[in-house]
């Protein structure tokens, strides 16, 4: 800063960018989809995954039936939605807000909605990316197509709304970015145990693992990959399991934005 | 949102109160800063003025209060005032895996004001490190693309909260000849500083918290006018008996190991009382050595509070200290 250089630079009068809000936070979903491609290690597990899946589903006893697909391709989406938009969103989120990027950010003209939604965008259209490339590469491999593409994309969507949701939760109620390792991780686990269980031959098990957040979007999965025969079959409730698995994944990410709007706070907890 | 008024003060502060949990970090501040001025908010170390700030920027939502910036509420109003406001907080991070030319365009399309990268890079003399990662940058080159950011499309408003900590002099001189190019553009600049020489060569008004609270507030001159000036000199010892009576306050201390007394005055009316101590000292054909005049500077003000304050503080421990013995002995069998 010297004093040429500081002598004729300002503007006369303030001026004021006229362009509209909407085109506030795509600017920062862009900047973060750059970002979040200079993470090396984010990329790799991103992209890296797929394959790893396919290779362990090889290992194991490979899937013959329809049904079979259904339930370890709905387990294996669900793995990488736990790995990608809710683990990469927990870290980024906790990140930033430890460094006070946010408190930055909040200078600007975006509100505090859009910041984390901006974040959250570029976190869940690099889950989508990966979701494409699982979805490839399990067709390459061998994979039947599926019963209800339908089904299957609504349960990617609803998915991959709710796993970044979850992963700002989680940053919500932990004190700073050291401890988020360790608050995601019975999620994590519960998740991963509960989509493994819903063919559990005890009904109230399957019952239970259903419940978990995240485990119906592996359902919905495994359903309109698979078929009705595929995931989850019977309730205790009278009604179909892939109507309760929308119901369910609805209802968390209700529950998660409404806690969340009320436990976030922008800088860390000391 | 109503129209805001074009007139009146900048920012407009009424017994503002703020509490973290059960600690009062702002206890009744009412502040004003006047449009196209420089204000300073001075004070020590958890006086109160980055909380003030965070309040006035509509971070936080004051206990009680008013506040109105460029005649809105902060709070309510956030995202129209974000157009016209700039901020530098004390601490914020960057996006560090950007470059500086990549975060100076993200602010160009997220901040709400329009100003032009390379003459903002160039304003703060980082049109050579354009390129370079964020994290790579040096402490003050952060420091001073904090300032571009804040300064950004020149906002009618622009907040600097200890924008000069970690400048090189050079640095800070060039922040100075930005914050008088500003105010003469017509910006209104709120500054907090722990350097007090920068809110002496800056500032048009100031105020200075302590304890949450604002001790004195006023023009500089009113500030600086509201703390008496010195006179100290040596006073031989035959005519110490007949010194001047003069308007301010007087002490004398007898020198150990030397002969003479040391005289110190403190006034309010400098100029007078000097004269008629030289007039003094001429007619008496005395020689006043080690002779001393100094106005009211605001280290002696900022000095002064804290001291005063302190002695208020103990004051009040003593009281306690005795009010709990008086109960202890009036319950006592």
């Amino acid at each position: 800063m010297t004093r040429n250089t500081t002598r004729t630079t300002t503007p006369n009068r303030p001026r004021v960018d006229l362009r509209g809000r909407y085109s506030l936070m795509p600017a920062l979903t862009f900047a973060e989809l750059r970002m979040l491609g200079r993470r090396k290690v984010v990329l790799a597990v991103a992209l890296f995954l797929p394959m790893m899946l396919v290779g362990l589903s090889y290992l194991g006893q490979r899937p013959e039936t329809m049904e079979q697909w259904g339930a370890t391709l709905g387990v294996y989406f669900m793995y990488a939605l736990m790995m990608t938009p809710y683990m990469s969103t927990a870290t980024q989120l906790s990140s930033r807000r430890d460094t006070l990027v946010y408190k930055r950010l909040r200078t600007t003209e975006l509100d505090g909605a859009e910041l984390i939604a901006a974040s959250l965008l570029a976190v869940a259209a690099l889950g989508l990316v990966q979701m494409l490339l699982m979805l490839a590469v399990f067709l390459v491999a061998g994979a039947p197509a599926p019963d209800n593409l339908p089904l299957v994309l609504l349960g990617v969507f609803l998915g991959l709304l709710l796993a970044p949701i979850l992963g700002t939760f989680i940053v919500s109620v932990t004190r700073n970015h050291e401890r988020v390792m360790f608050t995601m991780m019975p999620l994590l686990i519960l998740a991963v145990i509960g989509a493994r269980l819903l063919d559990y031959p005890v009904e109230i098990i399957a019952w239970l693992a259903i419940l978990v957040p995240l485990v119906p979007a592996a359902d919905l999965i495994a359903k309109g990959w698979g078929g009705a025969g595929a995931g989850l079959q019977t309730l205790p409730v009278p009604v179909s399991p892939a109507v309760a698995d929308i119901v369910l994944l609805v209802g968390w990410t209700t529950l998660a934005i409404f806690v969340t709007t009320r436990t976030w706070r922008w800088e860390p907890r000391s | 949102m109503s129209t805001p008024p074009l007139t009146g003060p900048a920012v407009e502060v009424d017994g503002l109160c703020y509490s973290y949990g059960p600690y009062q970090a702002v206890k009744d501040v009412s502040l004003r800063a006047g449009r196209g001025k420089v204000f300073a908010l001075l004070g020590t170390n958890g006086a109160g003025k980055t909380t003030s700030l965070e309040l006035i920027q509509g971070y936080r939502r004051p206990d009680e209060g008013h506040i109105r910036v460029l005649g809105l509420d902060p709070f309510r109003d956030r995202r129209a005032l974000r157009r016209r406001t700039g901020f530098m907080l004390q601490e914020a991070g960057f996006l560090t895996e950007m470059t500086v030319r990549e975060m100076t365009r993200l602010w160009s399309s997220i901040s709400g004001r329009i100003d032009d990268v390379e003459s903002a890079l160039e304003r703060v003399d980082l049109s050579h490190r354009a390129e370079v990662r964020l994290d790579k940058l040096s402490g003050g080159e952060k420091r001073r693309l904090d300032i571009a950011l804040a300064v950004w499309g020149s906002p009618e408003l622009v907040v600097l909260d200890e924008p000069t900590t970690g400048l090189d002099p050079e640095s800070r001189r060039g922040l100075w000849s930005l914050v008088e190019e500003l105010r003469s553009n017509g910006s209104t600049i709120i500054l907090t500083t722990h350097y007090l020489e920068e809110a002496e060569t800056l500032a048009d008004d100031l105020a200075i918290m302590h304890q949450g609270r604002v001790a004195v507030a006023g023009t500089k001159r009113e500030v600086l006018a509201s703390y008496p000036a010195s006179i100290t000199a040596r006073v031989p010892d035959e005519v110490v008996h007949r010194l001047p009576a003069v308007s301010g306050n007087r002490t004398l201390k007898r020198l150990p190991e030397s002969s003479g007394h040391l005289l110190r005055i403190e006034t309010s009316a400098l100029q007078a009382d000097l004269t008629l101590l030289l007039n003094w000292a001429e007619h008496q054909q005395v020689t006043l050595t080690d002779l001393h005049a100094q106005a009211a500077t605001l280290e002696n003000l900022f000095h002064a509070i804290r001291v005063e304050d302190e002695r208020l503080s103990l004051d009040r421990r003593r009281n306690a200290d005795v009010e709990s013995r008086v109960k202890k002995d009036v319950t006592a069998p």
